[in-house]
């Protein structure tokens, strides 16, 4: 397989603005992987975004140097609307990303916009409204939504425009618990049902090394670390200069290993941290007091 | 949180009629209260169809009251000054606040009432009874740019968000001590800037996401939008458009050859 997004020596700064956000920034993604970009605010994790969609310079005006391929080809060369086709774009704010008086026409309207024929947008919405569990709602105003069920319908709003990339700048960030869980469960099937690359920034560090195929932790407009979850949390010194949060488990690790405890890895996740006390616990511990 | 606009929910007899008929409705509502400017006894006509138009739609009542109970200053105004105007012509008929009124004064003032407000209540009708994604569609099959019907879906987007943000900043702020709702006047003024600065920022920042979901949804990017839920036209609209033709030309044709109720009546 191809490479979904190709960055590189990515160089940006904003018009009018003498600093660079981006700064020699590198990064590629194969289609259908599934990255979760990470990083302290104000290090361009938004900015990147902007421009693997397009917003950037299609909307914010600014200084671009170096190589980005989208799918294989220079964005430079993609029309605006070929960019949309390909990237799909979700953000923060539910409210703002919902302009029609029901969920279906809010679905109904980038279909409306591609210019598709009119069963083809009926059946595409419905779908996409089944899918993400929306298809009860059709006709409420998306106004009687909770907050998270609007993030739902925002992201199904664009997933029915069929991206091949679909990014997401903390798409969770306003939402309550119940609301979250619900939009990462959506996320997450993506990668399973429908194979498409999904690039999300989001601060859940527990959810990210779970599904995550790559990590890519940013600082002061570059990528300092990009890798498998395991990998990238296996080097406690530099997760310690970037001020990312570890997962609560590898930092217990990164203690006892101060300590001078011997371990043979670092675990990400709760289950991986268990096996490993266990083995470190083995020789002490009875089978079964650790489970 | 409620939603600003106009539309009404329903299924009544008006709601089902082609938006493109409502239009035409208020284009003849326009022509027959410019004919009848001068002569409130004809005019009265126009205003009582639109009666029977916002009861045939089922709209609340409420709203004919409020249009006419905030019109009633106007309507006031309205009469004293053109019967001032006309304080030397016609029959004398009674003196209001120290102005002479005679009948053809009091007819070009209601004549003068009626050719603002039937015109706004037929829009009144329109915007109450066509669906908001309808009216995308209006414009564009009237040959303007869909964009432009999309502004004035969006502008009311745009305005329910600004008043849910204000409502939040007000709470913020009133959280934080500051007594946004004084019953001090010049507090209240002075309170007035922690509410607007943020709100004004909040609201840039809302145009610029709002513009960012139309660009990731593919609009604008070509001329020709196409219709999940199109126009239909059918018989019932025909017969519609009909019977408002008829109705209207009627008013017209019939003030134009020196109709006027008003005298019939008063047989002069
Ligand atoms: N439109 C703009 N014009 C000028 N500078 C900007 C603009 N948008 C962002 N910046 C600056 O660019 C830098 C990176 O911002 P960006 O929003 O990409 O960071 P971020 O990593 O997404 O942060 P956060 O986690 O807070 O969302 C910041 O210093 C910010 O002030
Ligand atoms: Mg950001």
């Amino acid at each position: 397989m191809g490479y979904a997004v190709e960055v590189r020596n990515l160089w940006f700064r904003y018009m009018l603005s003498e600093e660079w956000v981006l700064r020699d920034l590198s990064l590629a993604v194969e289609e259908g992987e599934f990255i979760v970009i990470m990083g302290p605010s104000g290090c361009g994790k938004s900015t990147l975004l902007y421009i693997l969609s397009g917003i950037i310079p299609n909307m914010i005006r600014g200084e671009v140097k170096g190589e980005i391929k989208i799918l294989g080809r220079d964005i430079r060369g993609l029309k605006p609307e070929e960019i949309t086709r390909s990237v799909g774009f979700v953000f923060q704010n539910p409210d703002s990303q919902l302009i029609m008086p029901t969920v279906l026409e809010e679905v109904v309207m980038g279909l409306e916009n591609l210019g598709l024929d009119r069963g083809e947008i009926l059946g595409r919405a419905r779908e996409i409204l089944s899918y993400v569990g929306l298809d009860k709602k059709s006709n409420m105003p998306p106004r009687s939504l909770s907050a998270g069920e609007k993030q739902l319908l925002a992201i199904a709003s664009v997933l029915a425009m069929r991206p091949r990339i679909l990014i997401l700048d903390e798409p969770t960030s306003m939402l309550d618990h119940v609301g979250t869980m619900k939009v990462l469960s959506l996320i997450e099937s993506l990668k399973k049902n429908l194979g498409i690359t999904v690039i999300v920034v989001e601060h859940r560090i527990e959810w990210a090394v779970e599904i995550a195929d790559k990590i890519a932790i940013m600082d002061r407009g570059t990528v300092v670390a990009y890798g498998e979850p395991s990998k990238i949390f296996s080097n406690p010194e530099l997760i310690k200069k970037t001020g990312v949060r570890p997962p609560m488990i590898s930092e217990v690790f990164y203690e006892l290993i101060d300590r001078g405890v011997k371990v043979n890895r670092i675990p990400i996740t709760t289950k991986e941290g268990i096996e490993e006390l266990r083995r470190l616990l083995g020789r002490s511990a009875k089978p079964g007091t650790l489970t | 949180m409620g939603e600003v606009g106009l539309y009404v929910e329903g299924r009544s007899v008006i709601h089902n009629l082609d938006p493109r008929v409502k239009l035409l409705w208020f284009v003849f509502v326009l022509a027959a209260s410019i004919v009848c400017q001068f002569d409130g006894s004809v005019a009265v006509f126009i205003f009582l169809s639109l009666v029977v138009g916002m009861a045939l739609a089922g709209l609340p009542l409420k709203r004919l009251l409020l249009i006419v109970g905030y019109s009633i200053v106007f309507f006031i105004v309205t009469i004293l000054v053109w019967a001032s105007y006309y304080q030397d012509v016609g029959r004398y008929l009674f003196t209001f606040a120290g102005v002479r009124v005679t009948d053809v004064g009091l007819l070009v003032g209601t004549g003068k009432f009626f050719l603002i407000i039937n015109p706004i209540v037929s829009m009144l009708i329109f915007f109450s009874t066509v669906k908001p994604y309808d009216l995308v569609q209006v414009f564009s099959r009237i040959g303007l740019p869909y964009k432009a019907g999309f502004m004035l879906l969006l502008s009311l987007r745009m305005l329910s968000l600004a008043v849910s943000e204000l409502r939040n900043i007000m709470d913020v702020q009133k959280a934080r001590g500051i007594e946004v709702d004084s019953r001090n006047p010049f507090k209240r003024v002075a309170n007035l800037i922690p509410v607007f600065v943020p709100l004004v920022i909040r609201i840039m920042g809302l145009a610029w996401e709002l513009s960012i979901t139309l660009m990731v949804r593919g609009f604008g990017y070509s001329r020709e939008r196409s219709y999940a839920f199109p126009l239909r036209w059918g018989s019932r609209d025909t017969i519609a458009i009909i019977l408002i033709a008829i109705f209207y030309t009627g008013i017209i044709a019939v003030k134009l050859a020196g109709f006027s109720t008003y005298y019939m009546i008063a047989g002069v």
